[in-house]
């Protein structure tokens, strides 16, 4: 690892430790919810930015994950239990989702996403005994025991380093396989998928392997997201959650590595504000992301980083 | 043992007919051109070959074993590397990525953790094909920057990290000047008696230089066989596909 990288990560732990103590509540709370946004985005970005897979299904990984916690959490089970559940259930769906969805590729695997993120939102609005419908289910946040130590997960603090711990176990996992050999098949079958089968490649196996990684992601975000809020709800499952995702990793940079982290950032506290002031912010996120198809196609990450470095330096990267 | 027997190869599209009982037989280390008018079925008997046809009827053994109607992923695991009529590499990518990704497929590609940094053995050899194809300064350019005739030479770097014993070269040189053809005669020149080698050709001039066996395909059926100095002389294949005699 380079000197830079070390620096960088010394860095960003020792923010995530002082942040609790240096920033106003208010951006505790709203760095929280970038913190755990950016789970789901990276998630995101492993599908459709490595893999070039448009999911619209990823809504119900977030879902599963956070009924699966909600659930368990009702049923009495113990927090970590309820997390190994909540990301089980997310990771065992994206399998069988991949499965099915994967038989198909490109507009045809995304129109089967919705369909079936259409009929998860339909279910779950008809199951209301189960789901609780867009009431959705609520519990009382519990305490997470570590040992002698026990954490009680409704304190602004405890959740920071809650999603803190969650997003750089995450970023670990995202970036190992943005640099493994199977990140760069992911590429190359975004690419040509064709050229990729007559080198041997099994590429509907791999493509599985990285939609699963991305559910599994999407997973953690959601049952963080569930066990933090004390609350699970219907909506979770609707398109708009992926189509999130889309955004964040669009307008960030579609397959760079910090790119979701970039838009994700940027855009959860600008839709936060928006929303707060107007009600139909979405107008100006949808009229955001016309934009940045049309003047910034590679996201602000790839617009940004050639004019930033000379092309020496970009070399020296590649390297 | 032959490597490869083609074996009564039929391939029909609807009503017609594009291989008729085609059988083939190469020995290890061969050469073998495959010449043809337009329309003959040469590029259809290398799409039966590597997988990306079914043929309707017949056999295809590699190595002893049979490989008709096997996924082309899986044909290209035992051995058989292919390279496109139309270019067919990561244009996205940079030229070192391509040759890169062909050649980590013998090592632990599928491993999400491993470091890609660490795989020495794949580093040094994607360096030696990239010296042997010509390419070691252009590594980090993109390869849609590249030439055309570079391109050629990436989609040989890309079948030869495969370390296929067996390459199919479906029309090599067709689009590139002769300056940009010359590079890739020599580059098949140095695999001759190293790797079995089926080349589909239009130019003469390429199996000449090359002195391949040539097989001479007319409607989907065999209509000569032989060294390339005889078969030009065949007075069959001087009417059918030269326009001569």
């Amino acid at each position: 690892m380079q000197t830079t990288h070390v620096i960088g990560a010394i860095l960003v732990v020792l923010f995530l430790i002082l942040a609790p103590y240096i920033l106003t509540p208010y951006l505790t709370y709203l760095l929280t919810w970038i913190l755990l946004w950016c789970i789901f985005a990276m998630a995101y970005n492993l599908c459709f930015g490595l893999g070039g897979m448009l999911s619209f299904c990823h809504g119900v990984f977030f879902g599963l994950g956070g009924f699966g916690v909600a659930w368990s959490i009702s049923a009495g089970l113990n927090p970590w239990f309820a997390l190994l559940i909540g990301i089980s259930l997310a990771t065992i769906s994206s399998l069988l989702i991949g499965f099915i969805s994967l038989k198909t590729r490109k507009t045809q695997f995304a129109i089967l996403t919705l369909i079936i993120t259409t009929i998860a939102y339909d279910v779950s609005l008809r199951f209301t005994n189960i789901t609780g419908g867009v009431d959705g289910i609520t519990f009382s946040i519990p305490k997470l025991v570590l040992g002698n130590l026990v954490l009680p997960l409704s304190s602004p603090a405890v959740r920071w380093y809650t999603v803190s711990i969650s997003f750089l176990i995450s970023f670990y996992i995202y970036y190992r396989i943005f640099n493994s050999p199977f990140g760069l098949v992911l590429k190359a079958i975004k690419t040509n998928e064709e050229r990729c089968r007559f080198i041997g490649y099994d590429t509907t196996r791999l493509l599985l392997m990285a939609f699963v990684a991305s559910g599994f992601l999407s997973g953690i975000c959601g049952s963080i997201f569930s066990l933090i809020y004390g609350f699970a709800c219907a909506t979770y499952f609707e398109a708009s959650t992926s189509i999130y995702g889309i955004l964040w990793t669009y307008v960030g940079g579609l397959g760079t590595l910090l790119g979701p982290i970039v838009g994700c950032s940027l855009l959860v506290p600008l839709t936060d504000y928006l929303s707060a002031y107007f009600r139909r912010y979405w107008i100006v996120i949808g009229a955001l992301l016309i934009v940045c198809i049309y003047k910034f196609p590679k996201g602000i990450i790839g617009y940004l980083i050639p004019r930033l470095l000379t092309r020496k330096t970009l070399e020296v990267i590649r390297k | 043992m032959k490597i490869l027997e083609v074996i009564n190869v039929t391939k029909k599209f609807g009503g017609l007919t594009a291989l008729d009982r085609v059988n083939i037989k190469l020995d290890r280390g061969e050469l073998r051109g495959i010449i043809g008018p337009n329309g003959s079925g040469k590029t259809t008997l290398i799409n039966v070959i590597s997988g990306y046809l079914t043929p309707t009827e017949g056999k295809i053994i590699f190595k002893g074993e049979d490989i008709t109607a096997l996924p082309p992923h899986v044909i290209a695991r035992k051995g058989i590397g292919r390279a496109f009529q139309l270019t067919n590499i990561f244009k996205s990518l940079t030229v070192y990525e391509n040759i890169w990704t062909a050649c980590q497929i013998k090592f632990k590609y599928a491993n999400p953790f491993a470091d890609i940094k660490k795989m020495k053995e794949v580093e040094q050899r994607v360096e030696e094909i990239l010296k042997f194809i010509g390419l070691s300064r252009e590594a980090d350019r993109i390869t849609s920057e590249c030439t055309f005739g570079e391109q050629r030479l990436i989609e040989f770097g890309i079948v030869l990290g495969m370390d296929p014993e067996m390459l199919l070269l479906d029309e090599p040189t067709t689009g590139l000047s002769p300056q940009e053809r010359q590079p890739v005669i020599n580059l098949i020149k140095n695999l001759i008696g190293v790797k079995t080698i089926i080349i589909v050709e239009h130019s003469m001039d390429v199996l000449a230089q090359l002195g391949a066996y040539v097989t001479v395909l007319h409607r989907g059926q065999i209509l000569a066989e032989g060294p390339f100095s005889d078969v030009v002389k065949d007075e069959k294949v001087q009417r059918i596909y030269l326009g001569g005699g």
